[in-house]
């Protein structure tokens, strides 16, 4: 039977006051930081020290006792998981739109995703994947697109702190299929920033909220001052603001959100083109594909650090070789990037680009190979983030924000 | 039978189509190399190895018209070979007959910069207190 566990990992630096008598953690493990972005969702917490983190893919298709269709998959009732919630059973991970009758679900790219049944069903996997505390207020600390925060900031709290019995108590109940009785979960308070905030973060503080310099290769400057420019290359949006000296760029977050470069627009639907396209030639009937099934294959790719093993996919009873398409739209997503936003930010006086988002995995070579002299910033080539994918930036830089926010306000108010 | 005259050639260059390299075992590094080229020539390679390096310095000298600085180049070699780039900018071979357009931005940042850790604090400020008790404001 498959169990969900959180993944274990020690924090990348060691806090630069863990030396101090005083020393306590800024975050007990109830603070759980959670990215429910289109491609993936992923929530970390920090647990005495030690990071427990989880990612699922955006999907989850309904299943109803033994109606799964079985006759498509050898994979039994076993070697799926499943969660009961209140609006019904559904099958989750990679692979789970082959073992239903019923259609994958995932509600992506819409503003009224943020704060709905789907989103929220999300986080409650990932509460039980990490085994959060229960029955206890929770804080979720989350984001959303800097071009759409402001409006679906609400409607995340409260739906959230509703609760499923919509009583304003914020309690939700799951239960895993590899569960004996149903998980609760009370939701405390909830945090909502814009995406990039938390990227920003990791590169600012360790996970204890103590500032962490990055000095440019002469050693004379910092790279996180002077005009900052985050590029969140998502699934669904590429984000992209200023950050001056610390101080967010309100104007440029009024335009920073944009639907058409995201890794959706600029590589899967390429992706699901060509291949219609192909069995069309071939005098074949075009297969039904969904987004996130291409994304899956994508990031299996990029797992296999895109050697041409990991392009390999079963469509229709056919093998598929796609590591020409892949590279294709790859080296076009590159430099759709360089052209429209990567040559605006420099031309804008951009001192360092700060790399966020599972979209750079697919393009980084080629754009370092772009910019050989210019201050990228991604997690490679800072020490205090080794061991943190590009994908886990937001989710995991909420944490040393939110340590660094306690902080500071301590100090403030202190 | 006439003796064959042999006369050095100037700057260590050779007359035929031989040349014999000498490596001093007890420099580090040439013993280091020395191991390299052993493993190479029980494969057969060293000859291409050492045939490719030096036809890769001709066609760069050629499309440049530059005689190379062997130091550098030998650098942006082995760095490109690790991380997949070259030195430069940004695969950009600049000559003589390169137009203006075809150059890199020339903006490389601002000068306005404040204290790293003040940057910091500023940013951690600026989002508000987080965790103060909930707004009132949430079920209006």
């Amino acid at each position: 039977m498959i169990r969900y566990k959180p993944n274990k990992t020690l924090i990348p630096l060691t806090p630069a006051d863990a030396n101090a008598s005083d020393f306590q953690w800024e975050l007990d493990p109830t603070i759980i930081t959670w990215d429910g972005g289109n491609g993936t969702s992923s929530a970390w917490h920090l647990v005495d020290g030690e990071l427990h983190y989880f990612m699922l893919p955006n999907v989850r298709v309904p299943v109803t006792g033994y109606s799964m269709n079985t006759d498509v998959t050898t994979i039994g009732l076993n070697e799926m998981v499943y969660a009961d919630v209140s609006t019904g059973r559904f099958a989750i991970g990679d692979n789970v739109w082959e073992q239903s009758k019923y259609p994958p679900e995932t509600f992506v790219n819409s503003e009224e995703r943020y704060g709905s049944e789907i989103h929220i069903f999300m986080l409650l996997c990932l509460l039980a994947a990490l085994n959060a505390p229960e029955n206890t207020p929770l804080t979720i600390v989350t984001s959303a697109p800097p071009g759409l925060v402001n409006s679906v900031a609400k409607a995340i709290k409260q739906n959230l702190k509703y609760g499923e019995a919509k009583d304003k108590t914020g309690t939700w109940t799951i239960q895993m299929s590899y569960d004996k009785k149903p998980r609760t979960f009370i939701i405390g308070k909830v945090v909502v920033v814009p995406e990039g905030v938390g990227a920003f973060s990791a590169y600012a503080y360790d996970a204890n909220g103590n500032d962490v310099l990055i000095p440019s290769s002469d050693g004379r400057d910092d790279l996180l001052t002077g005009q900052v420019h985050i590029h969140d290359a998502g699934h669904g949006t590429y984000d992209t603001y200023a950050v001056r000296n610390g101080k967010l760029d309100a104007e440029s977050m009024a335009f920073a959100t944009d639907r058409d470069a995201g890794v959706l627009r600029q590589m899967i639907e390429p992706v699901m083109d060509y291949i219609r396209d192909q069995f069309l030639k071939a005098g074949e009937s075009v297969p039904r594909m969904k987004p996130v099934q291409v994304d899956a294959w994508l990031r299996e790719w990029s797992i296999g650090k895109m050697k041409p093993n990991y392009s390999r996919v079963k469509l229709n009873g056919r093998i598929l070789d796609l590591q020409a398409i892949f590279e294709l739209v790859s080296a076009r997503f590159a430099r759709y990037i360089i052209e429209e936003k990567l040559e605006r930010s420099f031309q804008q006086g951009a001192d360092s680009i700060l790399l966020a988002g599972g979209g750079w995995v697919y393009i980084l070579p080629q754009i370092l190979k772009q910019y050989p002299n210019k201050n990228i910033l991604h997690p490679d080539v800072v020490p205090h983030l080794k061991g943190i994918p590009l994908w886990e930036l937001n989710a995991y830089g909420a944490l040393p924000m939110s340590a660094s926010n306690k902080k500071v306000n301590r100090k403030v108010t202190g | 039978m006439a003796k064959r005259h042999y006369q050095k050639p100037p700057n260590g260059q050779a007359e035929s189509g031989s040349y014999l390299l000498v490596f001093d075992l007890d420099d580090e590094a040439q013993a280091k190399a020395w191991e390299v080229a052993q493993e190479l020539a029980s494969q057969r390679k060293l000859k291409h190895v050492l045939v490719g390096m030096l036809l890769a310095v001709h066609t760069v000298q050629e499309q440049t018209g530059k005689t190379l600085d062997l130091l550098q180049f030998m650098a942006s070699f082995i760095t490109g070979l690790i991380h997949g780039r070259g030195g430069g900018y940004g695969g950009i071979q600049i000559t003589e007959a390169t137009e203006p357009e075809e150059l890199p931005s020339m903006f490389a940042g601002t000068d306005d910069h404040i204290d790293p850790s003040d940057a910091r604090e500023t940013f951690s400020v600026g989002m508000g207190n987080l965790f103060e008790d909930e707004d009132d404001d949430l079920w209006d």
